[in-house]
């Protein structure tokens, strides 16, 4: 315990000098602060376009918006900030074999799994507090302009949006402990993304993959129940803990640190 | 005149963050010599052509160097 904690103290130090831990936390914030931001300036956009919109043929009516444009402005960001994540944290593990920094730790005695496990707690750390950061922020400017009582099942889709993120970076840390270069694990990740995607366009399959949580925004507008997306949940939670089981199985045999 | 106000509420904490990045990124770049590829110009010129953010996360993902 000792060791993983100071592990994770020295990976926390390495967020904040590296510049890694402020630059998340203002993208974040203004990620945050860009859903209502662009919710609310639909109206004045369209405004400012109706004029080429006529001369074109095209009459625009009047937009109303309320929390649910925001919300769905959110879901539109969502694969931005998840994206910039894995990109900031990709280096995670090749850094270090790149620069050789394990080896002087692992031949002190220093477990391999507990290094796999504390950089997998620092970034699933990252992911809480940058998610519930963006989420806040909506919520808050959504409650201050609309009301968020008109979207349902708000609870649920931030847990589904949630799970998808921490399945991603599990993912992206198994993946880390398998390949050696960044654009490699990069890559892999994306490759894996796109075949899940391919896979879920099938009627039938689509219901049992991670993929599925990112259609949970249908639950805003009340299309669908939280029960569809139960084998989705389960399947991500099992998918994250043999990521991370494997993660700690290949870094263990690895020769090349 | 309405408008403005409707919509300061978020443009005042926007301009902030995004003005603080930009600082931050800027300070970051000069304070550093080496970068994944890229040389310092090149980087300060990305930072204030795609001021707000793209020119910072462009800077954090592909030029700012590990070590």
């Amino acid at each position: 315990m000792k060791q993983i904690s100071a592990f994770i103290q020295k990976e926390l130090l390495e967020c904040m000098r590296t510049g890694k831990c402020i630059f998340m936390l203002i993208l974040f914030v203004i990620f945050g602060i860009m859903n209502p931001a662009f919710a609310k300036l639909t109206p004045w956009l369209i405004d400012i376009m109706s004029d080429s919109f006529s001369n074109m043929g095209l009459s625009v009516e009047k937009v109303t918006v309320d929390a649910l444009t925001s919300w769905m402005q959110f879901c539109k960001n969502y694969p931005f900030t998840i994206i910039i994540l894995l990109l900031m944290f990709c280096n995670t593990l090749s850094a270090e074999y790149q620069t050789g920094t394990l080896i002087n730790v692992i031949t002190k005695g220093m477990n391999r799994w507990k290094i796999v496990l504390s950089k997998s707690i620092v970034i699933f750390a990252f992911w809480t507090a940058g998610y519930l950061l963006i989420f806040g922020i909506t919520y808050g400017y959504n409650a201050y302009f609309w009301d968020n009582n008109i979207v349902s099942c708000l609870a649920f889709f931030a847990v589904c949006y949630y799970l998808a993120g921490i399945w991603l970076i599990s993912l992206m840390i198994f993946m880390s402990t398998v390949f050696n270069s960044n654009s490699s694990v990069i890559l892999s990740v994306g490759g894996i993304f796109l075949g899940i995607y391919l896979i879920g366009m099938l009627p039938k399959i689509d219901k049992y993959l991670p993929w599925y949580l990112l259609d949970s925004s249908k639950l805003l507008i009340n299309d669908g129940s939280i029960s569809d997306y139960r084998f989705a949940v389960v399947i991500t939670i099992l998918s994250v803990i043999i990521n991370i089981v494997a993660a700690v199985f290949c870094f263990s045999r690895k020769s090349t640190l | 005149m309405k408008y403005i106000s409707e919509i300061l509420p978020f443009l005042i904490p926007l301009i902030i963050a995004e003005l603080v990045l930009f600082v931050f990124t800027i300070r970051h770049i000069l304070t550093h010599e080496n970068y994944k590829c890229g040389n310092r110009m090149l980087w300060i010129i990305v930072a204030i052509v795609g001021m707000g953010f793209i020119g910072p996360i462009l800077y954090f993902t592909l030029g700012r160097e590990d070590a």
